[in-house]
């Protein structure tokens, strides 16, 4: 069953066709990759599905909702939450204060909580951040200011943000960028374990060692268009893939 | 109760309670300023629920204008007692900012702030060419507030209790503030000020919540109008005009806007600096400009800065560069 379908979606900056008639099915509980060359629409597309864009024509379905006319914060309340190609985090709030930024919306309090905080509710809270911490293997950083982390704690942390706000669909973008090869093996660990956890992924990245090893199935954007959809095994082999990358003979 | 907030607990209640004691040390005069002072902090404290979100506005005065127009209107047309005056001058304040709030959060930054001042232009237009509001001479001849309880009468006409009345309001609505910050809403607040486009990713609807934080401060301000009103007896659409709005921006600045005791810091020092100034009214500008550069230059972060440099010394407190940041705690940390 497919958790999320873009119908011929088409975004064009100006004179730029950037997105150009896109249709895709995510499968539940999948892996997606989406990969192509630099400017091939990865990010925009994205954006797109999580509501930073507005789509010139075609739509968004998650699951039985068009989406399409919804903003970003209602999307990721739905569960359609990404991360970003940059460290885009609280900076100036610990390792646990930021998961506790990314749940913000998705917990379930009394309607009191929003304006006086109650101690059952912070534990509550407190808890369900800690175990997010340790999920991601940040629980030694928990105290530490976010900005002082490296580079790949601070990939990291931006993805138990996402995670913090229960996500169904995960879009993850460039997550292995930077990293170090331990690193990186971490991190497809931690992404494969967000799988069993019953979140779908899509995953833009140009590690493709990476893609080829995590991704059930993979969509190959050139030019915003899709060039070519199959498993890992169809892609490598798909001549037009090959060409787009290594330049047609 | 950590250390420090049992240190922050004493120093609020020591605070409040010598406050208190201002009518039984000085005379009449200081006691009416003192007056001022609590008001001035509850414009300040409620300025900064929007600074929170990471906005500036030139609106801010021109709400405590509209609390204090419906005050004096409720009192000197219809005899409203002051509890009353009080919960329709947060009322008017909040409902006037709800409509502004929606051209106005089409903007961000620099141009929100623009928006902001030409929205209060045009409010106090209103208030000098309606003839309603009083023109260019306001409103005056309000009455104080009056309490009869049987054989027990307050007239707070008198300095000392109007002070009293006063610094219970301001300390009420304080304390509100206070719990709001440290509540899913001020974690909200502070999400959206540091990072819009991750906070908009995890599901919080930006606008919306930048919308209650300038309404919710338009109410606090709305009150600090009221007692204003009181305050004075008259009201007037100078008094909210653009010089009062950049002077809030700027002792917003120099106590610093990053912990709750900052602007109210901020507020008492400069409000008491203000005064001695008195006797060289046209020297003012341009000392406060001296002022916003030194703090820019050597205390960037406000006088709160130097507060927590004085609080390390304490025992059991710890260095906290980023500010109060409320409850959202590890266990067995609170």
């Amino acid at each position: 069953m497919a958790i999320l379908e873009l119908f011929a979606l088409r975004k064009t900056f100006g004179g730029l066709v950037a997105i150009d008639n896109v249709s895709i099915s995510v499968e539940e509980g999948a892996i997606h990759g989406l990969i192509g060359p630099n400017g091939a629409g990865k990010t925009t597309l994205f954006s797109l599905i999580t509501g930073f864009y507005r789509a010139n024509a075609g739509k968004v379905a998650f699951g039985d909702t068009d989406v399409t006319s919804m903003t970003t914060s209602q999307r990721a309340q739905r569960g359609l939450v990404r991360t970003f190609q940059a460290n885009l985090l609280f900076a100036d709030q610990t390792v646990f204060e930021n998961v506790g930024s990314g749940s913000l919306m998705g917990r379930q309090r009394h309607a009191l909580d929003w304006f006086l905080e109650r101690a059952a509710h912070q534990a509550k809270a407190a808890a369900s951040i800690q175990e997010i911490l340790s999920f991601c293997r940040l629980e030694a950083k928990a105290g530490t200011l976010a900005r002082d982390l490296s580079h790949g704690q601070q990939r990291v942390l931006g993805i138990a943000i996402a995670l913090a706000a229960r996500p169904r669909l995960l879009l993850l973008d460039e997550p292995f960028t930077g990293m170090t090869a331990r690193e990186k093996d971490e991190l497809a660990e931690m992404i494969q374990a967000v799988r069993a956890r019953g979140t779908t992924v899509i995953l833009v990245e140009h590690d493709m060692r990476a893609v080829m090893r995590l991704c059930d199935r993979i969509t190959v954007l050139n030019f915003g268009k899709v060039l070519s959809e199959g498993t890992p095994e169809q892609v490598r082999r798909h001549p037009d893939v090959m060409a787009a990358y290594l330049g047609a003979a | 109760m950590t250390s420090r907030q049992t240190w922050h607990a004493i120093g609020a209640m020591t605070s409040i309670a010598a406050a208190a004691l201002l009518p039984v040390v000085s005379g009449d005069y200081y006691t009416s300023f003192g007056t001022e002072i609590a008001i001035m902090v509850l414009m300040l404290s409620s300025y900064r629920l929007i600074v929170l979100t990471g906005e500036w506005s030139f609106a801010h005065v021109v709400l405590q204008g509209v609390g204090a127009y419906t005050a004096a209107i409720a009192v000197k047309d219809f005899d409203w007692p002051f509890p009353l005056t009080i919960a329709a001058g947060a009322a008017m304040a909040a409902l006037m900012a709800t409509i502004l709030s929606f051209p106005l959060l089409r903007m961000k930054g620099f141009y929100f702030l623009m928006g902001s001042f030409a929205a209060a232009e045009a409010i106090r237009l209103l208030w000098r060419k309606i003839p309603f509001f009083g023109g260019t001479r306001g409103l005056s001849n309000i009455p104080a507030p009056y309490l009869d309880l049987g054989g027990l009468t307050i007239d707070f006409g008198h300095p000392a209790n109007f002070f009293h009345l006063s610094l219970a309001v301001v300390v009420c609505c304080l304390f509100l503030m206070w719990r709001m910050e440290r509540a899913r809403i001020g974690h909200i607040w502070r999400a959206i000020q540091q990072q819009d486009i991750l906070a908009q990713s995890v599901g919080i609807e930006s606008r919306t919540y930048r919308r209650l934080a300038f309404v919710i401060a338009a109410a606090f301000a709305g009150i600090a109008g009221v007692l204003l009103a009181y305050a004075f007896g008259t009201v007037t659409p100078n008094r909210f005009g653009l010089n009062f709005a950049l002077y809030l921006m700027i002792w917003s600045i120099v106590g610093g806007t990053r912990t709750f005791y900052g602007v109210v810091l901020g507020g008492v020092v400069l409000m008491i600096f203000d005064e001695s100034l008195r006797f060289a009214e046209e020297l003012r500008p341009g000392v406060y400009g001296l002022i916003l550069i030194g703090v820019m230059l050597f205390c960037p972060q406000g006088l709160e800065r130097l507060l927590q440099s004085m609080a390390r010394v304490l025992p059991g407190t710890r260095s906290d560069e980023s500010g109060e940041r409320g409850t959202l705690s590890r266990p067995g940390k609170s």
